[in-house]
């Protein structure tokens, strides 16, 4: 729906391709056509590059809005839309595989002065590991090279431990990838997310959009999110915005983008990953810097120039909140899918919608479970926070499980309201409702 | 609005092509249930006089829907080889399992669509050229 408003807009006629098991969604219902490009399986519909460029082709569409998550990153199918003469709203494929590669974007970063979390190379045996580790300072992370999810990974909090840890891990790597390779990181234990909004037109002007903090995860999802971030200074958020703008300039990025990091418990921030697409938590940028992020980015794709004040140093207006709302059980994560019999969502001054249900949709048990987003503006934090709990309290969905009660414990922690969260918070707080 | 017959057919039709297995309607002139058991439909339409007492059943003839060939991919459909040649099959064609019917045309790759049983054409539900969307419904094929 994002993504049809902002067409409509602009004036653009919108096809809506979808799965079978999507064929009653809200954004399907409401673009100008529909096709179905496959059943509800991701790999044969929404992952099939034939299936979409000949849903293209039969209804002559100019360009693809890729969405995020499925191909919104894969500089492959936007090299292919390319060739089709189909525009790829996002950045060029170049750009995605510079910057969308963990290795190639550190690497960048480094050259243009975005800190990194001190580490190493691979490490060839113990006594490598116990040097890095001297070198960087306990508590450190060992990491696999080969892969993720947790295998080849251990925390040393000191000494002593380290070489057992990291024959485990190696032995762990070796299994889970086939490739035994462990580097080292600086482990912090408390860290905030903090993440930086770009977008860059093709005609050379870039514009940095402050930052957002999106601390409160569960599991490595996102689960609320806001701008600013009370952690990052002005003189903070002018220093990276500069060094991040250098780098897109330099770099020839175009589109959106956003560039994450990780803050330690010293205030310091140091660079992770840049996602090149859109991302879900868009819309508190968007509230506290009155921008329609979505059409620029179509704009971008059209070529045109976009007229932006130049935003050095950035001026926020007021303090976005953003809530996921997913159909799951809100202490064990457990999905729940099915029909929505009632549906009333908020609303009011400063408080926005973006849903993708209604009453009488049945919510697909194929796909992750976010039904909607809610998102607040208000001029300080302390009222967004206010305006949130209010907002909550008046949302109505009836049928499914929602994990609504998840965020009202959220907006009533100590270190959600003081600002002090970290990525643990979410956890913490689940373990204290659920013994 | 009291649905003929006609109109009756269509709908079950309708609802076999979208795999509903039981339907229940009512307003203030009928009440119309149907619950389609591997093929062979069970219709009950009911009229309903206000002040009646007794429901009197109806019963339609029995109607065959056949098997039902779906574009197994999105593109532009088209009924013969080429331009200038015949189509592969008419209404009333005769035809085997295996059989081309038709091409499915995604940039500029001719996919051939086959029938996946013996039978005999009894509709063409795509006019030739248009686009056709994965899983819609192109041919009706009564079996023997």
């Amino acid at each position: 729906m994002r993504i049809i408003r902002a067409c409509r807009s602009l004036g653009v006629p919108t096809v809506a391709v979808h799965s079978e098991a999507d064929a009653q969604a809200l954004h399907v219902r409401f673009a100008d056509e529909a096709v179905c490009i496959g059943p509800a399986e991701a790999r044969k519909s929404y992952l099939n590059v034939p299936a979409l460029l000949a849903a293209a082709e039969i209804t002559g569409a100019d360009a693809i809005h890729p969405g995020y998550g499925f191909l919104s990153e894969n500089p492959e199918f936007a090299d292919i839309c390319q060739r089709c003469r189909i525009a790829f709203i996002g950045p060029t494929a170049a750009a995605m595989r510079l910057w969308g590669d963990k290795v190639s974007a550190r690497e960048q970063a480094k050259l243009f002065g975005l800190p990194l979390l001190e580490g190493s190379q691979a490490l060839r045996d113990a006594d490598a590991a116990e040097r890095a580790a001297e070198r960087i300072g306990y508590p450190i992370i060992l990491k696999a090279a080969g892969g993720g999810g947790g295998r080849g990974m251990r925390v040393v909090t000191e000494k002593g431990a380290l070489r057992s840890s990291f024959d485990l891990a190696r032995r762990e790597a070796e299994q889970a990838f086939k490739n035994g390779d462990i580097f080292m990181e600086r482990f912090v234990q408390r860290p905030k997310h903090i993440e930086f909004q770009v977008l860059a037109d093709s005609h050379g002007s870039v514009w940095t959009l402050g930052e957002r903090e999106c601390s409160l995860q569960r599991r490595h999802q996102k689960v609320m999110e806001e701008s600013p971030s009370g952690a990052v200074s002005p003189a903070l958020r002018a220093m990276m915005g500069e060094r991040i703008r250098e780098a897109m300039v330099r770099t020839g990025y175009t589109g959106l983008g956003t560039l994450e990091f990780l803050m330690d418990e010293r205030g310091d921030l140091f660079f992770l990953e840049m996602n090149t697409r859109l991302q879900v938590e868009h819309p508190v940028t968007e509230a506290v810097t009155g921008i329609d992020l979505v059409m620029l980015q179509i704009q971008v794709a059209a070529g045109e120039a976009i007229s932006l004040p130049d935003t050095r140093p950035w001026a926020f207006r007021g303090h976005s909140i953003e809530c996921r709302i997913n159909a799951e059980d809100p202490w064990t994560l457990r999905p729940s899918p099915g029909l929505i019999t009632e549906y009333h969502p908020p609303g009011g001054g400063g408080v926005r919608v973006d849903s993708g249900v209604y009453a009488g949709f049945v919510v697909p048990a194929h796909y992750d479970s976010l039904l909607s987003k809610v998102i607040v503006h208000a001029p300080n934090r302390a009222e967004a926070i206010a305006k949130m709990r209010v907002a909550l309290g008046e949302y109505v969905v009836g049928g499914v499980t929602t994990n609504i009660a998840l965020h009202q414990a959220l907006l009533t922690d100590h270190e959600v309201i003081a600002g002090t969260m970290s990525t643990r918070t979410v956890e913490r707080v689940i373990q204290e409702r659920v013994p | 609005m009291k649905l003929e017959a006609g109109q009756l057919r269509d709908l079950i039709r309708l609802l076999h092509e979208e795999s509903v297995r039981e339907f229940e309607y009512e307003d203030d002139e009928q009440r119309i249930k149907l619950r389609l058991d591997g093929g062979m439909p069970a219709v009950t339409q009911v009229p309903i006089h206000h002040g009646a007492t007794d429901p009197v059943p109806v019963r339609l003839e029995e109607i065959d829907l056949g098997t039902t060939i779906k574009s197994p991919l999105v593109g532009t459909f088209f009924r013969a080889p080429s331009p200038d040649a015949s189509p592969f099959v008419d209404v009333g064609s005769r035809v085997k399992r295996g059989q081309v019917l038709c091409i499915v045309e995604a940039m500029k790759l001719m996919n051939e669509i086959e029938c996946e049983t013996s039978g005999i054409v009894r509709e063409i539900l795509v006019v030739n050229g248009a686009p056709v969307e994965f899983g819609q419904a192109l041919f009706r094929i009564q079996p023997e």
